[in-house]
């Protein structure tokens, strides 16, 4: 397989060097490709990072190489499930005063997530979630995830690069590439790595503890 | 750089002029300061679209009337706001949101009635003007969070705390402003391929955002999802 610098090389047809783009271009093109499709086709691999809990704080800082983060467990292996803060406003309109160890967790910011109960002590949980890509920035490299992710992210960075002196070749471009990404997407359905967990409230995943499972939905 | 890595206002204005074609990050086509207003525009409409990032500031007060410029200079949207009695009582309420026409209906002489120690509502005034049911006996401490706004500053090492996956948006937003601005440079043509392309780099990261991060937060507003809830309970933990 080639590399996907040289598959958009190839592309756009400038084998001979850097005649109307600077290399840094290319390399632009393709992780902000990547960052549209790890938003687009989560859970494609998960990593584990640390949580910590201090004392007194409500709010923790989330590990930031952790792109999505998934599921937070206790120490003991307990899983803390995710809550919206409504819930914590009915459970305890008091809820900020009210400390001891955390077992439930919602949203502050996207680098943030609040604890309740606010922790009397330190606490280190594992978080575990779905990762940033890996930024490319070499000649060389080549897209673990297989050839029909990397002719997706190729096909859309030279969409991206094209759009301004040749729109038609870029809209052609545009098309190639989402459907060699319906055909990844298809490959990872049928190896089971579609779906993901997440820590948001009000999923199917969230709503489970209260007794309701939902029927999730096939395809998206 | 890692991709999980943000940039700094440096590298802001780097991309910025690198992408129009001036990587020196100066011409007479522009000036520094257009450059620095349009990132910072960027910055204010994806917070706005957004709602990625939040700050939290604490205050002391006497007063039954709060203007936001006094808690802090970069409010875009006040969220939550706790109330706490200050001193030795570390206890901490949220202050529940309410239009004056409910404190009508519910004490039609409200706004004659005694300070008290725990104020229990925050109400709108004006923009960017809020007052407290009841009043506020002695001081108190409000912890509020809320949506900032942030300028791009000198400091060329300070981080954007948008997240990284919003950061090449900054690169079409850009070229957008530039190119339709009047001048010698405008291109209202390529003015549009930015502007497509800047849409097309939010409806990703409105995805991103509706997907996997928090819902956007309850807001200080009245006859929203979160009084009603808070209200009428749906469920407990």
């Amino acid at each position: 397989m080639l590399s996907a610098f040289a598959m958009l090389n190839s592309k756009l047809d400038t084998l001979a060097g850097q005649v109307f783009w600077d290399y840094t271009q290319y390399y632009i093109a393709l992780n902000e490709g990547q960052l549209e499709f790890a938003a687009r086709i989560p859970g494609i691999a998960q990593v584990t990072s640390t949580l910590t809990c201090s004392a007194g704080s409500e709010l923790a800082n989330l590990p930031l190489d952790l792109f999505i983060p998934q599921q937070l467990v206790t120490e003991e292996g307990h899983h803390v499930w995710p809550v919206d803060l409504v819930q914590l406003e009915n459970e305890d309109a008091g809820w900020r005063s009210i400390t001891g160890r955390p077992q439930f967790v919602t949203w502050y910011d996207w680098a943030r997530v609040r604890v309740w109960p606010i922790p009397d002590t330190t606490y280190e949980y594992t978080l575990k979630g779905v990762p940033y890509p890996d930024e490319i920035s070499t000649s060389t490299y080549q897209c673990p995830l297989g050839l029909e992710y990397q002719e997706a992210l190729t096909s859309i960075a030279a969409s991206r690069l094209l759009a301004f002196t040749r729109p038609d070749l870029a809209q052609q471009e545009r098309a190639a590439g989402e459907e060699w990404l319906e055909r990844f997407k298809r490959t990872l359905r049928k190896r089971g790595v579609w779906d993901t967990l997440r820590l948001r409230p009000g999923t199917g995943w969230s709503l489970a503890p209260g007794g309701t499972i939902p029927q999730g939905r096939r395809y998206r | 750089m890692a991709l999980s890595d943000s940039w700094t206002d440096a590298d802001l204005y780097y991309w910025a002029t690198w992408e129009i074609g001036y990587p020196t990050g100066t011409s007479s086509l522009f000036t520094p300061a257009e450059i620095i207003q349009w990132v910072n525009s960027w910055e204010a409409l994806l917070q706005e679209e957004l709602e990625v990032c939040f700050s939290r500031g604490t205050a002391t007060t006497s007063l039954s009337t709060l203007t936001e410029t006094a808690l802090s200079t970069d409010i875009l949207r006040l969220d939550a706001c706790y109330y706490s009695p200050g001193g030795t009582d570390t206890r901490s309420w949220r202050l529940a949101p309410r239009q004056q026409s409910d404190l009508d209906e519910l004490a039609q002489t409200w706004s004659y009635d005694a300070p008290a120690q725990h104020p229990k509502i925050i109400y709108p005034i004006g923009v960017g003007t809020w007052g407290l049911w009841p009043a506020v006996q002695g001081t108190a401490t409000l912890v509020f969070d809320y949506v900032p706004y942030r300028f791009i500053g000198t400091s060329t090492s300070t981080v954007t705390p948008l997240p990284p996956w919003t950061k090449a948006s900054v690169m079409s937003y850009i070229g957008y402003r530039f190119y339709s601005k009047v001048g010698p440079v405008q291109d209202l043509a390529r003015a549009a391929v930015y502007r497509r392309l800047f849409q097309h780099q939010l409806q990703t990261y409105k995805k991103i955002r509706n997907s996997y991060f928090p819902q956007k937060g309850e807001r200080v507003r009245p006859a929203g999802s979160a009084q009603a809830n808070i209200l009428a309970p749906r469920s407990r933990i």
